[in-house]
């Protein structure tokens, strides 16, 4: 079992984060973490982590309504700088539009859609794809 | 007895007659003065001529004063007078006063003209007789003067006026006519005949019957109505439009214009004159008018120069509500009060010349709606181009208005429309990320701590978590549902669909004994969304399974109908039906559920609507108590 060394949230809700950040303690889903609270937040930290060839998240969980740069105009930024790694990209959500959810699937970056709320069970859902890929 | 009278009367008038006659003669002969008197104050001059020495006339005084000469001045010789006499005359004087001569019984009496000293022409009635020796030779002869000259005057007067009246009527081709209205004896001249094809004298004996003979017997009445009015002073001159038939069978239109001219003692008319003049062409013409305007297609009407309806056309009737009621000849002011009234100002305006024009114009009707009309006043101008009257143009533009309101107001719904669903999907977003967060935290902490699992208000608070997310979820289902769908519609086998959630509820249906019958035909397609179908027939479905009666064998049954463009799907059940007309009304609102039974969220149908309503469709229900519903669906038919 494979764990993951890195995992980033990027949202802007407190609970949500909060919430998360519990659930990734029960289940052990990581070593660490990092929150952004935009998208434009995390653009620069992981502009400037790449730059200074800092280990970068293997996985990151991103939502979508934020404030300054949202989550698609976060993706659309983001493909755009080179990167060795391979980084999994998680869209979480509460959109159930499914406009929404057939855009997430243009993206190569993005490998699945989570509705809100997280819980337990869909994030030990998400370790264990990410085991397979690993 | 009374011949009698007579005789003595007659006899004793003669007798005082005889007497004063005696008397006078007798007197005249003693007394000249009375002689004297007699030629000044009877005659324009008397005079004497010695037969056998005809140079010499005496001449009265008056002989000369009548011509302007001074009696005085003038010698007593025949040179005198033949000098003023004219030459043309003096011929007809020498032949008549041989004439005489010869025979006394042959009157010497003519009329001669004379030069005035002043130069004009003096008609004289010269009489004259001869006195005649024993042996019958003429030897004196005494004539008398009268002056005529004012008569000739009136008759050359008189015969001028006859000439020129003659030639205007003439040249004015009209036909004339006198009436005794009395007698009925008529008096025509030439043109009156010809005006109907005829001669006058093929007409002989005319009368007023010949005139109605000729008439247009559905004219009579009212040529008849217009004479009354002549004859009871409402009207000056009588004046009628009417057709006369023709000779040879056509009808022609005459204007007759006539007067009254004498009455009898009673107040009564007696004679009537007057004109009559054929104006078929520029009848025809008229009526040529006419139609065209009474069949435009528009409202259009025309009017006279005191607004006086001369035509209008039907659509103008229809705009301004005018039933069965006869306007030509009736007054604008008098047919459209309210209209007319308003616009008299333009009419004035539009008579002296001008064109004016309304693009719209708000009026209250009769019965309080509002009406939109643009108008046009236009003069039209006669042949000799004066303004003869108006032609308004009307265009009732209420429907144009109405949907140009509808059309704005259509603007505002859209405009709000979007801003609602972009209210509700903020709204339902927003609060799902709240909801979703509850429901992860109530999550957790019973992760973190399983002991209060079991406690009542953590209980409470995990059930109302998870009905605050449901509902989020519905309304996000409709707020989804409401965005436009039209374009992405597909062809889709209805019968399929049936079967695939029939197949779905099988489970429930064994269990609860309901029958459920797909009599839908195979080949039966629609147009719409699948997810949408799906769901329709399942809220359907399980509705019929759900309110199924345990009274009796249960069934729910679907069938279709083709109606036009629509494909209709019935789902039938036998179950507890609806109280119709307790909740109609709310039957497909949101959150309305119509019996106890305790699965119902009463939202089924209210989605159902919607996804239906979505896909260009409609439903319709009919249902009793205790013995079942029927929903009807409408959907869009592919025919191909």
């Amino acid at each position: 079992m494979k764990k993951i060394d890195i995992a980033c949230i990027i949202d802007d809700d407190p609970i949500f984060v909060f919430g998360v950040k519990k659930i990734m303690e029960i289940i052990g889903f990581c070593k660490n973490l990092m929150v952004f609270q935009n998208g434009e937040e995390a653009l620069n930290n992981l502009k400037a982590i790449i730059s200074n060839n800092e280990k970068l998240p293997d996985v990151i969980l991103l939502d979508l309504n934020m404030p300054i740069l949202d989550g698609w105009q976060f993706l659309d930024e983001f493909i755009k700088i080179p990167c060795e790694k391979k980084i999994i990209i998680y869209i979480v959500s509460s959109s159930v539009d499914p406009q929404d959810i057939l855009k997430a699937k243009t993206y190569e970056l993005v490998s699945d859609y989570i509705v809100k709320p997280v819980t337990v069970e869909k994030l030990k859902e998400v370790l264990r794809d990410l085991e397979q890929v690993g | 007895m009374k011949e009698e009278q007579k005789i003595v009367r007659g006899s004793l008038l003669g007798k005082e007659e005889n007497y004063l006659k005696e008397e006078l003669y007798d007197l005249i002969k003693k007394d000249d003065v009375l002689f004297e008197f007699l030629q000044e104050s009877v005659l324009d001059g008397i005079w004497f001529s010695d037969l056998d020495i005809p140079d010499n006339v005496w001449m009265s005084p008056e002989y000369w004063t009548t011509f302007g000469y001074d009696p005085k001045e003038m010698p007593h010789k025949a040179e005198a007078w033949q000098n003023i006499v004219f030459e043309e005359d003096l011929k007809n004087i020498y032949a008549n006063f041989v004439d005489h001569a010869k025979d006394p019984t042959c009157p010497y009496d003519q009329i001669v003209r004379f030069r005035h000293k002043l130069g004009h022409v003096v008609w004289i009635r010269c009489r004259g007789f001869m006195l005649r020796d024993d042996t019958g030779r003429p030897v004196k002869m005494l004539g008398a003067h009268t002056d005529i000259t004012h008569i000739k005057e009136k008759e050359e007067e008189l015969r001028l006026q006859t000439a020129f009246f003659e030639q205007v009527i003439e040249g004015t081709d009209l036909g004339t006519w006198q009436w005794n209205v009395q007698t009925g004896e008529t008096i025509f001249n030439e043109r009156w005949a010809e005006i109907i094809g005829c001669r006058l004298e093929e007409l002989e004996p005319v009368s007023i019957d010949t005139m109605k003979n000729y008439a247009y017997k559905k004219d009579l009445e009212h040529s008849n109505k217009l004479l009354q009015n002549h004859f009871t002073g409402k009207t000056v001159v009588y004046e009628c439009e009417a057709r006369m038939l023709h000779k040879n069978g056509s009808v022609v239109w005459i204007l007759d214009k006539g007067k009254v001219v004498s009455w009898d003692e009673d107040g009564n008319p007696e004679w009537m004159v007057g004109s009559r003049q054929e104006i078929t062409e520029s009848k025809k013409a008229y009526e040529r008018n006419r139609t065209f305007i009474e069949q435009a297609p528009t409202a259009i009407a025309m009017f006279d120069r005191d607004m006086n309806y001369l035509a209008a056309s039907q659509e103008w009737c229809k705009v301004f509500d005018i039933e069965n009621q006869e306007i030509v000849g009736e007054s604008h002011y008098k047919v459209l009060p309210t209209y007319a009234n308003k616009w008299k100002v333009s009419h004035r305006k539009c008579l002296g010349g001008t064109v004016i024009k309304n693009e719209e114009e708000r009026f209250k009707k009769s019965d309080g709606a509002t009406q939109w009309l643009s108008w046009e006043f236009r003069p039209w101008l006669t042949d000799d181009d004066v303004v003869g009257g108006i032609i308004i143009h009307m265009s009732d533009i209420t429907k144009i208005k109405r949907e140009e309101e509808l059309q704005s107001l259509l603007v505002v719904a859209e405009d709000q429309n979007k801003r609602l669903r972009n209210f509700a999907h903020i709204v339902s977003h927003n609060l799902k990320s709240h909801s979703g967060n509850f429901e992860m935290l109530l999550d957790l902490l019973v992760q973190e701590t399983p002991e209060v699992k079991d406690n009542e208000i953590i209980r409470l608070f995990k059930t109302a978590s998870e009905n605050l997310t449901e509902t989020i979820s519905h309304l996000n289902e409709v707020v989804l549902m409401n965005t436009s769908v039209d374009q992405n519609l597909v062809n889709l086998k209805l019968c399929e669909i049936a079967n695939k959630t029939i197949e779905s509820v099988s489970a429930i249906a064994t269990e609860t004994e309901v029958t459920i019958i797909n009599k839908i035909q195979p080949e039966v397609t629609v147009l719409g969304i699948s997810a949408y179908l799906d769901s329709i027939f399942l809220n359907l479905i399980t509705n019929g399974i759900k309110y199924s009666s345990k009274k009796r064998d249960s069934y729910v049954s679907l069938t279709t109908a083709i109606e036009e463009d629509f494909v209709v799907l019935i789902v039938e059940d036998n179950g507890l039906g609806i109280n119709l007309k307790k909740h109609r009304a709310k039957l497909f609102g949101m959150y309305k559920t119509f019996h106890h039974n305790k699965d119902a969220r009463g939202i089924g149908l209210f989605i159902t609507k919607n996804q239906i309503e979505a896909m260009g469709g409609k439903i319709e229900v009919e249902s009793e108590v205790d013995r079942g519903s029927a929903f009807k669906i409408y959907l869009k038919y592919e025919k191909n």
